[in-house]
């Protein structure tokens, strides 16, 4: 799986995997390849924010509403990712220690 | 009728006379004329005949036919220079002086310029620009008459400050001495550390009305060209009408200007400065300011000092450690305080908690407040002590001592943990100084994030802190490396201070050319037998 992305990523360099999944598959399916990764990532995401805040206020903050938790996190997601990638990856860099 | 016209007008014109506008460029452009009559009315004019502008007019020559005269401001001159190296040359010995005795017929000043003047800085000038520019920075000008050139002579002598101990940057073992206001006396402080024909100081004018001597120092070789280019330019963008301390050029050409860090260090202590330079670093002198500017800035370098060198190695290591301790908790002792009083009594234990409790009774206010108030007086006294003359200074401290320590607790305004709480932090964020300026807004923003949201607010303000951090350059170096991006090699220059013998290569953040700075024969080993000299 991994090669795959990689070598079609090698294969379309100036082109994100939405635009390209158009050019080999056609305009609707390349449509919905490209529906179905966004989807893929909101539901992670959506289930990975769940789990946080779940967490949070079962463990710390009962009486916090669960959406205090989504929404501060998220506000940090926004801000890392508009640092750009190399920031991602350095703040991790910090905190698993290489 | 008529008369009171006539007065009109006449007061009109008076008016206009006085005009405020500035020196048109042109009239800095024209060249000197042969007239020396001429020459000395338009440099009054350009002066607007301020009072210090000083002329003095005398005739040379074995015949006492040529005039001359000489013109400098008040005040930026030396005058004993003056008497000694140009008129008494000019006027008295000239005319003993064989075997060019000065007459008006040969060339006058190739006679001057060659036999006569005993002062060692020369130069002729041909507009009125270098002549006037010249003269504003302390030069004399001599002009003849019959000539349109002029000689501008090294004459500098002002009042100023001695080379003292710097105030701002004191250490225990380690040179005394700190850069002045005087760019020359601060070049040369540079140039006697570093011996070198490679040392590098580049000359630049900044401020459309102070003319401030800029110097941009590096070491050829040693320096990444890229980051001199990159400094050159920024300094040449700048356009501000006047440059009075180097914060000025350090904010105009910093990398983020929003940000609460210091992306361009400043230091008063030439030693700091030749080993930066070292490391590979560019350094800015302003004239008019003992503050030398230092780049890329990292925000490591908050944590050492020029002393942690100087000293041995495991005593220069605990120090590190001890200012890291002091970093966090300056920043986060208050927060944690907040937190755990607030959200987290279970994370404390138990006795410790019952002091606290106790200390607590009766205290009116919440704990984010009580807080607060004691830093931001803490923050008052310290602004206080600054700003006061030092006699008053001490009376201030004494004061903050009694009044807010002892009397707020004893009248059960504040609890006593947080006055402890907030006299650590203050000690803890007086250890690293260079950061100083950022950490009361940290604590303040972790603080109220604390207060609302406990420890989760906390860890939030961190993580926003540290992609800050990681997203910061300072002339295109990462802010935080060497330890994101990590490089093994500089961490040797980090929470330890390894030996010197060890650090044999320069940090690699800055410049990865000609890395190696100790011995290359024996690079990773302590010397054996025989005594090396650092």
């Amino acid at each position: 799986m991994a090669y795959i992305i990689t070598s079609l990523g090698l294969m379309f360099k100036d082109k994100t995997i939405i635009q390209y999944s158009e050019t080999i598959a056609g305009r609707i399916p390349g449509k919905l390849i490209g529906l179905i990764y966004c989807g893929f990532f909101i539901y992670i995401d959506a289930v990975i924010l769940r789990e946080f805040a779940d967490f949070f206020t079962s463990v710390f903050f009962p009486e916090t509403p669960l959406v205090f938790f989504s929404i501060s996190i998220i506000l940090a997601s926004i801000y890392a990712v508009r640092q750009g990638l190399e920031v991602i990856a350095r703040v991790n860099e910090i905190f698993f220690l290489y | 009728m008529l008369r009171r016209l006539l007065r009109k007008i006449k007061f009109f014109m008076q008016r206009n006379f006085e005009n405020n506008k500035p020196l048109s460029s042109n009239q800095l452009k024209t060249s000197l004329s042969k007239k020396l009559n001429t020459n000395l009315e338009n440099i009054k004019n350009i002066l607007n005949h301020s009072s210090d502008v000083a002329i003095r007019l005398f005739d040379i020559g074995s015949d006492n036919k040529s005039r001359a005269a000489i013109a400098f401001i008040d005040g930026l001159v030396d005058k004993s220079t003056i008497n000694e190296y140009i008129m008494k040359s000019l006027m008295l010995d000239s005319r003993t002086a064989l075997p060019t005795p000065l007459t008006g017929k040969k060339d006058m000043l190739g006679i001057i310029k060659k036999n006569i003047l005993t002062a060692a800085e020369l130069r002729e000038v041909k507009t009125f620009e270098e002549l006037i520019y010249g003269m504003l920075s302390g030069e004399v000008v001599l002009i003849v008459d019959g000539y349109d050139t002029a000689f501008i002579i090294g004459a500098k002598g002002w009042e100023s400050r001695g080379v003292q101990e710097p105030n701002t940057e004191t250490v225990v073992r380690g040179p005394r001495e700190g850069f002045t206001e005087n760019l020359r006396t601060n070049t040369a402080m540079l140039r006697r550390r570093l011996k070198s024909p490679n040392l590098v100081f580049e000359h630049l004018k900044i401020g459309r009305v102070t003319n401030t001597d800029v110097c941009i120092v590096y070491i050829r070789g040693i320096t990444n060209i890229k980051i001199v280019q990159e400094l050159r330019r920024r300094l040449n963008r700048i356009d501000i009408d006047g440059i009075l301390e180097s914060g000025y050029i350090e904010q105009l050409i910093e990398d983020a200007p929003f940000s609460i860090f210091p992306t361009i260090g400043n230091t008063e202590r030439p030693d700091k400065v030749a080993a930066k330079l070292l490391e590979g670093r560019v350094a800015v002198l302003t004239d008019g300011s003992p503050m030398a500017l230092t780049l890329p800035y990292l925000f490591m370098e908050g944590i050492q000092s020029s002393e942690d060198y100087y000293s041995r190695t495991w005593f220069s290591t605990i120090v590190r450690w001890i200012r890291i301790a002091a970093l966090i908790i300056t920043i986060l002792l208050p927060p944690l305080y907040i937190a755990g009083q607030s959200y987290h009594q279970e994370m404390i234990p138990t006795v410790l908690l019952l002091t606290m409790a106790a200390a607590k009774e009766g205290i009116p206010f919440p704990v984010f407040i009580e807080t607060l108030l004691m830093g931001i007086s803490f923050e008052m006294l310290k602004e206080a002590g600054v700003r006061m003359p030092r006699p008053i200074g001490h009376a201030i401290s004494i004061v903050g001592a009694l009044v807010l320590g002892e009397a707020a607790v004893n009248a059960g305004v504040v609890s006593a943990p947080a006055v402890i709480v907030t006299a650590i932090t203050g000690i803890a964020g007086f250890i690293i100084p260079t950061h100083n300026d950022s950490f009361p807004i940290l604590r303040l923003v972790f603080a109220i994030l604390a207060a609302i949201a406990g420890l989760f607010g906390l860890l939030l303000g961190i993580v926003f802190l540290l992609i800050h951090l990681v997203s910061l350059r300072s002339f295109g170096i990462p802010y935080l490396s060497p330890i994101a991006p990590g490089i093994i090699q500089d961490l040797k220059d980090t929470a330890i201070r390894a030996p010197l013998w060890a650090m044999y290569k320069r940090p690699r953040a800055i410049n990865r050319k000609n890395p190696v700075r100790l011995g290359a024969d024996e690079p990773s080993q302590p010397p054996e037998d025989k005594e090396k000299d650092g």
